[in-house]
């Protein structure tokens, strides 16, 4: 690591995400990015519940498949750009909450969307919660946390995929 | 809901890259009929049911639907009017068939808006013409080959146009499932005039069920019409290079198309 722990704790602070530093200031700042990409998101919900079908029946279903997908993906881009810029990259947890939320709760993405945010809010949370309760009077950054529930979980889906192809 | 839409391919070509598959293509679709479309495999069947349902771009010629080129429709509005049901289709994970047909309705509702009765009806009557309605709240993934493909076409009925292309509706079905998927689309035919156009592989299925035979080779449409003018011996030898007998279907009146292979066990002496 850097000699000077004040640096050494800013980069790792890129490396690992946290909510720690998180204040209304720094929220305030890609408020509006948030917004306008959980605006785009929702809209484009019933074009996800198409493309979801394939390209061809989404195309047959009146929707401009290229179109849906890039405003699709430019609400999702808007939502990690401005998220990873407050709290860092926080990992596994994009990975986790939208296949747990499927399982739950189906596969309709005008539910799915509003709800992933929802319980993927939950998980941070309880995952900052839990970071600081393992390792007082320190604490672990949320990443690390979410980074240790997530990797079983992606592994118990592929896993799941794989036999379900068989 | 009975409007007579004219859909015809003119000068039409298609083709992927450097391969030209439909050359200067002719096509005129009977409206209200059922129409299915033959020809050996890599003829360029599908891809000419793609283009007629603008899927695909033609690098030449067009498709018209009512005058116009159904790449110049606004997608909603020709999704409103022409459905199509690709070869294999793909559901989502664990989607019901109630939510799997509910999409169909996706052309006729906006962002955000919310589901309206006639939604509901449309779904529901889709279902019921189908006898899909018992399966409603099943996952998709469970169904059988011939329920899951009537759920599809249940989805394609939600979208309530007046013209259906469908891509080998048949293929992967027994004989029983394929007679149920093709019975279930002359009744739709007949009961609510859609004009139906779809690829078949089985010629004497096409005989039996289609109105209207269209048989593609080289490219372009080799003959067309009904049954009896199109499945001939003449024809199955050069759209499919096969040497054939052709006698009428005691059952249906239509004709059988018997083909004859190279190994030819001679008739036991009578």
């Amino acid at each position: 690591m850097l000699p000077r722990g004040d640096i050494a704790e800013s980069v790792r602070s890129w490396q690992i995400g946290g909510v720690g530093g998180a204040s209304f200031d720094s929220i305030s700042q890609v408020l509006p990015f948030l917004a306008v990409g959980a605006l785009v998101c929702l809209v484009s919900a019933q074009a996800l519940n198409s493309l979801a079908l394939g390209d061809d029946i989404a195309a047959s279903l009146g929707e401009r498949v290229f179109a849906a997908r890039a405003l699709a993906s430019l609400g999702a881009v808007l939502l990690c750009g401005a998220a990873t810029a407050v709290a860092g990259p926080i990992s596994f947890v994009g990975l986790i909450v939208p296949h747990a939320c499927r399982l739950l709760f189906g596969v309709d993405h005008r539910w799915l969307l509003p709800l992933s945010a929802v319980a993927g809010a939950i998980l941070v949370t309880a995952s900052d919660v839990i970071g600081r309760i393992v390792a007082r009077p320190d604490e672990v950054d949320v990443g690390i946390v979410t980074a240790l529930l997530g990797a079983p979980f992606l592994i118990a889906i592929v896993r799941r995929q794989r036999i379900r192809e068989l | 809901m009975i409007a007579a839409h004219t859909l015809k391919a003119k000068a039409l070509c298609l083709g992927y890259r450097d391969l030209l598959v439909i050359d200067a293509l002719e096509l005129v679709i009977p409206p209200g009929r059922l129409t299915a479309i033959v020809g050996a495999n890599a003829c360029g069947k599908s891809t000419l049911l793609r283009a007629m349902s603008r899927l695909l771009a033609p690098r030449s010629g067009e498709v018209v639907l009512d005058g116009k080129q159904v790449h110049r429709i606004p997608t909603k509005e020709l999704a409103r009017t022409l459905g199509l049901l690709p070869q294999t289709p793909i559901a989502p994970d664990g989607i019901t068939v109630a939510d799997l047909v509910g999409r169909g309705r996706s052309p006729h509702r906006r962002p955000l808006s919310r589901w309206s009765r006639a939604d509901d009806q449309a779904v529901a009557a889709a279902l019921e013409a189908t006898d899909t309605l018992d399966l409603a709240d099943r996952a998709v993934d469970e169904l059988s080959g011939g329920q899951r493909q009537r759920v599809w076409i249940a989805m394609a009925l939600a979208q309530e146009t007046d013209l259906l292309l469908l891509d080998e509706p048949t293929t992967f079905l027994d004989v029983a499932h394929q007679l149920e998927v093709l019975d279930l689309l002359a009744e739709l035919n007949r009961d609510r005039g859609t004009t139906i156009i779809m690829v078949l592989h089985d010629l004497n299925l096409a005989a039996r069920y289609a109105d209207h035979l269209v048989a593609i080779a080289g490219g372009r449409v080799h003959s067309a019409g009904p049954a009896e003018a199109v499945l001939t011996p003449a024809t199955i030898r050069a759209v499919f290079g096969v040497d054939s007998q052709v006698i009428v279907d005691p059952t249906s009146g239509r004709p059988l198309m018997l083909p004859i292979g190279r190994r030819r066990p001679s008739p036991a002496a009578a």
